[in-house]
């Protein structure tokens, strides 16, 4: 068995690398979901835009297909959600749900390393890839809180890698997988529209070239009309295809596209996010006065103005505050390129194309000679080095230049860590190419010398690292398990003080179902962000309608006056966290003025010493 | 042309011998070190603001306060008298400390207080794992005080629950202004850091083995090692170095609260190994950088035969050099000020793993003229394309 394994793992060296990167993944993204720093029905923040989802896959397992919408941007997502709540009812569906969210969110980190592993056939490139994509924070906290992102960040890894397939070899079924993969990342959300499209309407020409560019591309007769462009021609009309038939098959059970499709066209679904482009941008134009040539008219003519400030803003805002390490990751990324250089002894001048990318350094001398900040200048320097010496680099970077354009117009107005996230992945992909290729030159240094040591030493390198990953995982995951199971014990504990007129109330970052299932109590869910579900024994799990008539209240303690008038005692539940609540912000009125409501210790709780039971104080 | 076919290999006992004897001189002075390493200092980054008096108390008065600490190793706590006596007397007091209602730690303190605030220190025997635990102490006026005591409060509410005089509480923002402490040398300072590691001792093992061991992986492939005993031997120094920079950054974090678990005493680790690592990297990679300057300027077959091409060669070489300085020089200086953060649930911020050695200008500067001798050499690069070209066609 061990030498069969054995075996197996050097004939696909890269097999081990991406299960170990996945199982390494799927821990780390389970404990906080475990812990409930975030979950599909706590977001983490407050914000409160899952329940949108939640919400629509509610309605559409109940079979109200217009709740597949486009414009909400959960058209691939919602469906999911919906199947597990109809074949597992509310409660355990979302708990199936936040399984199935992490598992998919853990599956980006062994097809970014695939990627980097089928450009650069080096396994330090793809673990370098697992590391930073496992510790990616926004991948991880909008791939399992319940957002809607966590499918565009799936389509996004998922759109590059069978587009490196496609270069490596074009074959039919790749072009059609990657227009399919396109048109996912197309209609999950509106954003990412404009795009995709144009991902799909480029790809032909790239790939007419990807030998001078892909350093893999394998011999493929793609030569002629027929077997040439009309070939490559396949993934735009897959892309096509696939859309339409998802938008027609949405139209035709009832779903909506978006509010002015009908009368705008397909790619004016975002006509409100274009409205307020618009106005905020130009100010003589009114709300009510836009049309779609106005949209043209300012990304052509006031949007070139604002380029200056607005990258800087992106690169220190959105980027390099999001890149654990961001600086080493940069330091890496040139050195490696470097390498790349070394091995280019010869003519270490940059190509024709490569020159192109001293435009990136170029920009920032000429155009932002004021600034200040360290890290935009070294941001452009690497980006532009990189451009310079790495042409799959420049491929990927004109794919993403559109996704970086939107995020980069939209930046004052609707760009959050969630959308430029698809920027972080790309520079994750560099990065890890650069440092592939890097190792790949010096493998072919030491070949002559002696491989054998070399290669011991990059198995050894990456043994460590996955073995570091893995078990970094399994403690966070263990420790997780062991809170969870505490609270669990703590709510045991918690129903036995409790009398049968009890009323449960609880904060954000708890299991209202389990929180139900352990005390026997009804249970308000959230309520220092809007009181967001209630439940009861025996009553609906996806909520009763006990909270409508209290947002109509002015203030919040007139709304704790009419629970206890109604027969309830008011309980009050938050997780450990080291030490006992004294107090909370109710929400249940959506008022803005926020009432602090003291709680009373009623009860010592043995097992965790300064932790009790807790009463609402009236 | 091949970069690293010069070496010759050589027999167990050149370097690492070497590297063997700088390893026991590494162990030595850790050994040295290690010996001097104390720790004393508070358990909180913040002390409490003494400007509030709870009193007058007679002796048998009492004012309890609950408390909790994140490190290991509780070996004190301070508090705050005063009274109103004129010069300062001698005083008592029975110190406890509780946990639950179980008497801990107890004992009685002679010291001396007089009109102004004076800090009373009790030690006692280390509370070795007192994380996750809450504690109260009852701090109770000795029957020998001849003048009424006062002990001080905090209004800024650091502490859990409320300060309990004579058995009732005050308000709920009141604390008995306390600062739990640690006083500890020599092992258990190690002991400590361990246990703010995942899997504590062992979690620390295998930091060592993998930080240490990686750095002298990579000083064995500066040193050109040949066989496993010449690299472990250059592994055993990686490892000896490690531990020496621990034991220093442990001496240095001596007057520091928890330096274990607030990051103040990792990043001087890893940015000392960093720095040691990567110069060990740079010369690794400068071997090949070196064979690419040895080749541009003696290449009589090679194709880079004219001036021109040689001069844009050089040219390269400088641009990558100041880059290079330009990203050392961006990852040695200091933080920036972040506007937009991203939580993160787990180490609550996202380290752009500055190391703050320099300002802001070098880096600066550097990327600067990296960018204009890109530029030069994107010119030279165009300039010579164009003539190629314009050759070939004539």
């Amino acid at each position: 068995m061990l030498k069969a394994i054995t075996v197996w793992g050097r004939q696909t060296p890269i097999a081990p690398v991406l299960i170990g990167l996945y199982v390494a993944a799927a821990l780390a993204r389970a404990a906080p979901v475990i812990r409930l720093d975030y979950a599909p029905w706590w977001d983490g923040v407050g914000y409160g835009y899952a329940d949108l989802w939640t919400g629509e896959a509610l309605r559409l397992a109940g079979g109200d297909f217009a709740a597949l919408s486009f414009y909400s941007e959960g058209l691939l997502f919602v469906p999911a959600q919906a199947i597990l709540f109809r074949l597992l009812g509310v409660a355990s569906g979302m708990h199936a749900w936040a399984v199935f969210l992490v598992l998919v969110s853990a599956a980006i980190v062994p097809i970014a390393a695939h990627t980097v592993y089928l450009i650069t056939r080096q396994l330090i490139g793809a673990l370098a890839a697992g590391v930073l994509t496992i510790f990616d924070p926004v991948s991880a906290w909008f791939g399992s809180n319940g957002w809607s992102d966590a499918q565009t960040f799936l389509s996004v890894a998922g759109t590059c890698w069978v587009f490196v397939l496609c270069a490596r070899k074009p074959t039919i079924p790749r072009l059609l997988l990657l227009g399919a993969v396109l048109a996912t990342l197309a209609l999950g959300h509106t954003t990412w529209l404009y795009p995709a499209t144009i991902w799909a309407l480029i790809t032909p020409v790239l790939l007419a070239s990807r030998k001078k560019w892909f350093p893999g591309a394998q011999d493929f007769p793609d030569s002629g009309i027929r077997r040439g462009w009309l070939r490559r021609a396949t993934a735009p009309l897959g892309f096509f295809a696939v859309g339409a038939l998802i938008t027609i098959s949405l139209i035709s059970v009832g779903g909506a596209i978006g509010a002015g499709a009908e009368t705008d066209g397909p790619f004016n679904v975002d006509r409100n996010n274009q409205r307020v482009l618009v106005v905020t941008y130009d100010k003589s134009i009114e709300w009510d006065e836009w049309t779609p040539s106005d949209t043209v008219r300012v990304i052509l003519t006031i949007f070139p103005s604002r380029i200056p400030d607005l990258v800087p803003s992106f690169i220190h805002g959105h980027i390099a505050n999001a890149v654990h390490f961001y600086r080493w990751v940069l330091l890496a990324t040139l050195l490696a390129t470097f390498v790349v250089i070394a091995g280019r002894r010869q003519n270490p001048w940059p190509s024709r194309w490569g020159l192109l990318g001293l435009l990136i350094p170029g920009y920032f001398l000429l155009l932002e000679p004021r600034i200040e900040v360290p890290t935009v200048a070294l941001t452009y320097l690497t980006i532009g080095v990189v451009w310079m010496y790495i042409p799959v680099a420049r491929v990927l970077m004109v794919l993403f230049g559109p996704i970086l354009g939107i995020l980069i117009l939209y930046l004052p107005l609707t760009t959050q860590a969630r959308h430029s996230n698809a920027i972080v992945f790309l520079l994750i992909l560099l990065a890890s190419i650069a440092i592939g290729m890097a190792v790949g030159q010096v493998k072919r240094w030491y070949q002559d010398v002696d491989s054998r040591r070399f290669m011991a030493g990059q198995r050894m390198l990456i043994s460590a690292g996955l073995i570091v990953l893995v078990g970094v995982g399994s403690v966070s995951t263990a420790n997780a398990i062991g809170e969870r199971l505490a609270e669990g014990r703590y709510l045991e504990w918690l129903g036995e003080q409790m009398g049968e007129d009890a009323l449960l109330i609880t904060v954000a970052d708890v299991d209202p179902w389990q929180v139900l299932a352990v005390t026997g109590r009804p249970v308000i869910y959230d309520v220092e962000n809007g009181a967001r579900l209630a439940i009861e024994p025996g009553g609906p799990e996806r909520g009763d309608d006990m909270l409508a008539e209290f947002r109509a209240y002015d203030d919040e303690e007139a709304v704790f006056l009419a629970l206890e008038q109604r027969g309830f005692r008011l309980w009050f539940y938050s997780p450990w966290r080291g030490a006992e609540r004294q107090w909370f912000d109710p929400a249940f009125t959506g008022s803005r003025a926020r009432e602090r409501i003291e709680l009373t210790k009623v009860a010592d709780y043995p097992e965790q010493i300064g932790r009790a039971a807790l009463m609402v104080s009236r | 042309m091949r970069f690293l076919t010069r070496y010759r290999p050589r027999p167990f006992g050149g370097s690492s011998v070497v590297a063997l004897g700088l390893a026991l001189g590494a162990v030595l002075a850790s050994a040295v070190l290690f010996w001097f390493v104390s720790w004393n200092a508070p358990m909180y980054a913040a002390a409490p603001e003494p400007i509030f008096s709870i009193g007058p108390l007679a002796p048998g008065g009492s004012v309890e306060q609950e408390f909790e600490v994140a490190g290991s190793y509780l070996t004190g706590v301070d508090f705050f008298a005063r009274t109103e006596a004129e010069q300062s007397l001698p005083a008592n007091f029975i110190a406890r400390l509780y946990e639950g209602e179980v008497i801990v730690r107890q004992d009685e303190l002679e010291t001396r207080i007089g009109p102004d605030v004076e800090s009373v220190r009790w030690n006692f025997d280390a509370v070795a794992d007192p994380v996750g635990r809450r504690f109260r102490l009852q701090v109770v006026v000795g029957e020998g005080m001849t003048r009424p005591v006062f002990l001080m409060a905090s209004l800024t509410d650091m502490l859990p629950g409320s300060a309990v005089t004579n058995g009732i509480p005050t308000g709920a923002h009141i604390d008995l202004a306390g600062l739990p402490w640690r006083e500890i040398r020599r092992l258990d300072t190690l002991l400590a850091t361990a246990a703010s590691l995942p899997g504590g001792i062992a979690g620390l093992a295998v930091l060592m083995l993998a930080v240490g061991g990686g750095l002298g992986y990579v000083m064995s492939a500066v040193a050109r090692s040949s066989g496993s005993l010449e690299t472990a031997a250059w592994m055993v120094l990686g490892l000896s170095v490690a531990g020496l920079v621990l034991i220093v950054e442990l001496h240095r974090s001596g007057e520091l609260s928890l330096p274990e678990r607030h990051f103040r005493l990792w990043p001087g680790f890893f940015r000392t190994m960093g720095l040691l690592a990567g110069t060990a990297l740079a010369a690794v990679i400068a071997r090949p950088v070196g064979r690419l300057i040895d080749n541009i300027s003696n290449s009589p077959g090679g194709r880079t035969k004219d001036w021109r091409e040689r001069s844009l060669s050089s040219l390269v070489i400088v641009a990558v050099l100041v880059t290079l300085f330009a990203g050392v020089a961006y990852t040695l200086d200091g933080p920036e000020l972040v506007f937009v953060k991203v939580p993160i649930f787990e180490s609550e911020h996202v380290s752009q793993g500055d190391v703050g050695l320099l300002e802001h200008g070098p880096a600066r500067a550097a990327a600067k003229v990296a960018t204009v001798v890109w530029l030069v050499v994107g010119s030279g690069a165009l300039l010579y394309q164009i003539s190629t070209r314009r050759r070939r066609m004539t």
